[in-house]
């Protein structure tokens, strides 16, 4: 009788290693990457803040810092955050880049701003091979004028 | 037991998923409506500079592709509807709306069979009615590098004036006015050398039931505080005051905001034999007044000054 309680306590005791183990995994797993989409999404909204900030006028369209500047404030959660932000033209949407002092027949060229932005995230669990950082990029293209 | 834990441990795993999955498509949806917001934008300014159904279609749907959301690839279709045949502006030809729909690739809810989520996202866009002022220009603001400016003459009524080639070299060589953006509205300004501007008037505006009404003006020997009164057909009428910037020396104010900027300006003032271009930035800004949209648009009567000049006015609504 007691043997049999011994080994039963025993056969818990490894279950629950095990059960726990695999689920401290989970855990782990589910924090890392959850917290990793977060910053994702964090990102996504930072680009399209400072695009649509570019794309408020003709004045903000060349006012690249201010572009980065609202990208900055809107991912103001994230720690290893970088926005690039410019503009380009072109004469048809969708093709070749011009110079935008150039002109298209008799009119102006089509004005875009553009931002990319980029956040380096530190997994805080590293295990299974998981790599230490992730980048996590979105990039948000306005046309303008 | 064992089977048990498993059990646990699969539905754990697949709750786990679907969160993460979750996130992700929020993250796409983000993006897809960034996406769709570019489409409506670049569909809008294509038809706001005269462009073919075709054009309207095309700059949405390359607005789109610049944004990742390609048509007819990957199971994305971007659609671009001019004019809208739903939605708020439903009818309204000058109001575009463009409709992307994506199917967005999962991680874990593919062993649901889930493998991706179809998802859709729309956004739309307005062009104002732009008032003609053609028949109400009174002064010559705008003129081409190394046009004489009279000594009494210009923007400003000393013989300064604002750039055509500083604010839009491309159409100022064709002797036509620039093309300006204010807020996804496009406004072209008046042809240069010639009238261009409207001070110290009453301008008749279409008639209509419109809730926003758009200035680009600028001021001279500003800063000023003036008022602004918008009248219905009744008679009645909307007013804004409004603290208002010099053309040299932008304060953004509240209300206020800056257009266009140019690097230099042209000058020809008294004594002077030869119109130069002067080294000092300036702005055109952009004002906006709410309308009650219940009553029908009259009339504007501008401040009661030469100082302010108006370029542009459109309607939304």
């Amino acid at each position: 009788m007691s043997r049999r309680k011994s080994a039963q306590k025993g056969s818990a005791l490894i279950e629950f290693a095990l059960s726990a183990t695999l689920l401290i995994t989970l855990a782990i797993g589910a924090v890392t990457f959850g917290l990793a989409v977060q910053q994702g999404i964090v990102v996504a909204d930072a680009a399209n803040a400072g695009a649509l900030f570019g794309a408020n006028g003709t004045y903000y369209i060349t006012y690249t810092g201010g572009m980065q500047i609202v990208s900055w404030v809107a991912a103001a959660e994230a720690s290893n955050f970088t926005a690039t932000a410019s503009y380009f033209c072109e004469c048809t949407a969708g093709g070749s880049v011009v110079s935008c002092s150039s002109a298209c027949g008799t009119d102006q060229p089509l004005y875009y701003v553009k931002v990319i932005a980029t956040e380096t995230y530190t997994n805080p669990f590293r295990y299974l091979g998981l790599p230490s950082t992730f980048t996590l990029q979105s990039t948000t293209v306005m046309p303008v004028q | 037991m064992l089977v048990n834990y498993s059990l646990i441990f699969v539905s754990l795993l697949l709750f786990a998923g679907l969160g993460i999955d979750a996130g992700l498509l929020e993250r796409s949806y983000l993006q897809l409506q960034g996406a769709a917001q570019a489409a409506a934008a670049g569909s809008s300014v294509a038809l706001q500079r005269g462009g073919s159904s075709s054009t309207i279609t095309s700059a949405g749907q390359a607005a789109a592709a610049m944004n990742g959301y390609t048509n007819g690839t990957n199971g994305v279709t971007v659609t671009i509807a001019n004019p809208p045949s739903t939605g708020t502006y439903a009818g309204n030809s000058s109001a575009v709306l463009a409709t992307i729909n994506a199917a967005v690739p999962t991680t874990f809810l593919g062993i649901l069979g889930m493998g991706n989520v179809n998802m859709k996202a729309t956004a739309q866009a307005v062009a104002p009615t732009l008032v003609n002022l053609s028949s109400f220009y009174n002064v010559t603001a705008i003129y081409t590098d190394g046009t004489s400016i009279p000594d009494t003459g210009g923007f400003d009524g000393s013989g300064y004036a604002y750039s055509a080639n500083a604010l839009g070299e491309a159409r100022a060589s064709n002797n036509l006015g620039a093309l300006i953006s204010w807020r996804g509205n496009l406004f072209t300004l008046g042809a240069p050398n010639t009238k261009n501007g409207v001070a110290n008037t009453t301008v008749t505006l279409p008639s209509g039931n419109y809730s926003q009404l758009l200035i680009v003006a600028s001021t001279a020997f500003g800063p000023l505080t003036e008022t602004w009164n918008v009248y219905y057909s009744d008679n009645s009428y909307t007013s804004l005051t409004q603290n208002m910037s010099d053309w040299c020396n932008p304060q953004f104010y509240s209300g206020e905001t800056v257009v266009v900027q140019a690097s230099y300006r042209d000058a020809e003032p008294w004594g002077a034999s030869t119109p130069t271009e002067n080294e000092l930035p300036n702005c055109i800004y952009g004002y906006s007044i709410n309308l009650d949209s219940s009553k029908t648009l009259s009339k504007i009567v501008l401040p009661a000054t030469r100082q302010v000049v108006v370029f542009a006015i459109g309607l939304k609504k």
